[in-house]
């Protein structure tokens, strides 16, 4: 659960300590001219008159100039987490802001407790659905997927596609340029969408189909597998023709 | 006249898929016009049982939401005239189609098949009403298991309460040794329990985990016994009456050997 409290500042004495109501749930931000056991105390105080306004949210904790030790955002996290139920969700720092995000990660290396100190969940998998917010790219784009995209997943990707990993039966993977899998295409690739041009490139070139461009193929009928070498399938004549990727040539493409 | 039939079952893996299949392939080599549903948007598979996967281009969601007309999207079989297939979409989920829009789009499949077979997902859920929506007549496969009898006592409950008056059931997977044994439900056991009329029972069969790794429906060969009981209750569908198959198996040397080797072990 989060609060959302947009433009609403509770505001301590001497603004040491200030609760900030943001759409991601709520800011703390801690004065750096203050000691810290005087924070804490406010800290405390603070929490005890909010209560249960608070009760339950998630916490960016904004330290602006100061630095604290490991021990001390500890002592914060468990003022927060006790009896209040607030979660530490991450810590920002006047120097993060600018030029590097990682570094509470950094300082808590060298910590002796595991890493407590700023956890932004690490990013799970890149989007399997990017969003087309960009402005039109000059040159394509290409999107780098690790892993296995699986029966019912899609990448839709305006721009280049490259897997590393398998496509299973039922996945599709939809580029408006080339598609390069290094892993075996068992599900569907569609290269060129929207276009008339694009490469499939498998390490185990085995669709269910293929498209490029507007051309749609199937493997014939109950035809041997493919070999286990990497292949390429290209629009040739308006056919979708498929040929060992050693030895290709390539004049002729973009 | 046309009909539209869900075939559906609340429980999963009684096979709904395989009786669709071939319930669709032997309607179809009848010389019937048959159009066979996939309903499991997310989780489709009748495609791939009737080994016509590579062949899809649009779904029944590109068609519920204007993409392709019906009949671009019908993926015409590769062995039986008059038989076709609307896949379900894969990468969609069931809240993707409602159940007027399909009930709109089981009146046009209608209008040009005489028989519209849709197979539903297991569950009770969105998928469950989607199906059923524009179905004129349900037919309920089970298993002889308690657990699939009573899912199908679910499911027929929530069929009546649905304005299906007569739903019809099939017992898949029987095995008359065991039944034979009492170790097993036996037909009218489970009867009792649903109270609705019986389409036929689908002996256990090998050949059937065989022909849906081939994508080929076991009607089409006549040594299945499975296939033979399909081709049964499709003429009962058809409103043929047809004599329940006898399913007493009759016991090798193999079997009476191993049996009294047993009997032995056990004395």
């Amino acid at each position: 659960m989060s609060v959302v409290l947009r433009e609403v500042a509770i505001v301590a004495e001497k603004q040491d300590v200030i609760f900030r109501g943001t759409k991601g749930g709520l800011e703390l931000v801690l004065s750096d001219a203050q000691e810290f056991g005087v924070l804490k105390a406010k800290l405390k105080d603070h929490l005890k008159r909010a209560e249960f306004f608070f009760q339950g949210s998630d916490v960016v904790l904004d330290t602006g100039e100061a630095s604290f030790s490991l021990d001390e955002i500890l002592e914060i996290q468990d003022i927060l987490a006790y009896p209040y139920g607030l979660k530490l969700k991450r810590i920002v720092h006047n120097e993060d802001l600018v030029a590097k995000p990682d570094r509470p990660r950094e300082r808590a290396r060298d910590a002796r407790k595991p890493a407590v100190v700023s956890a932004p969940p690490p990013a799970s998998r890149p989007a399997v659905r990017p969003a087309y917010s960009r402005p039109a790219p000059v040159l394509p784009q290409t999107l780098l997927y690790k892993g296995t995209v699986r029966s019912g997943q899609d990448i839709d990707y305006e721009g280049n596609v490259v897997i590393v990993g398998d496509v299973n039966p039922g996945a599709e993977v939809k580029a408006t340029g080339d598609i390069v899998i290094l892993g075996a295409l068992r599900g569907l690739a569609h290269a060129g969408a929207g276009g008339n041009h694009g490469v499939v490139v498998a390490s185990r070139l085995e669709p269910t189909q293929l498209r490029i461009g507007d051309v749609i193929g199937r493997p014939p009928e109950g035809g041997p597998a493919s070999g286990r070498e990497p292949e390429v399938a290209r629009l040739k004549d308006g056919m979708i023709v498929i040929e060992p990727l050693e030895g290709t040539r390539w004049e002729g493409e973009r | 006249m046309s009909e539209a039939l869900v075939i559906t079952s609340g429980k999963g893996g009684v096979g709904k898929t395989t009786a669709c299949a071939n319930l669709g392939v032997a309607l179809a080599t009848m010389g019937n016009k048959v159009v066979m549903v996939d309903a499991d948007i997310g989780l489709r598979n009748l495609d791939v049982v009737m080994g016509l996967e590579n062949r899809i281009v649009y779904d029944l969601v590109d068609v519920v939401e204007g993409y392709c007309r019906l009949r671009q999207a019908l993926i015409k079989d590769k062995r039986v005239d008059g038989l076709f297939l609307l896949p379900a979409a894969q990468t969609k989920d069931k809240s993707a189609v409602n159940p007027d829009q399909m009930k709109e789009l089981i009146a046009g499949l209608k209008e040009e098949h005489d028989f519209v077979l849709v197979d539903c997902p297991a569950g009770i859920e969105q998928g469950f009403r989607n199906a059923i929506a524009g179905a004129d007549r349900a037919i309920i496969v089970t298993t002889p298991e308690v657990a699939a009898v009573r899912d199908a006592d679910r499911i027929t409950g929530l069929l009546e309460a649905s304005e299906f008056d007569k739903p019809e059931l099939i017992i898949n997977r029987l095995k008359p040794r065991m039944v034979a044994r009492g170790d097993m439900m036996d037909i009218p056991d489970i009867i009792d329990i649903l109270a609705i009329d019986l389409l036929g029972v689908v002996p256990e069969d090998e050949y059937i985990v065989v022909s849906a790794n081939r994508g080929e429906p076991a009607v089409l060969v006549d040594s299945s016994r499975a296939g033979q009981a399909y081709r049964n209750i499709a003429r009962r569908i058809a409103g043929e009456e047809v004599p329940f198959m006898d399913l007493t198996e009759k016991e090798t040397i193999w079997d009476r050997i191993k049996r009294l080797v047993r009997f032995t072990q056990g004395g």
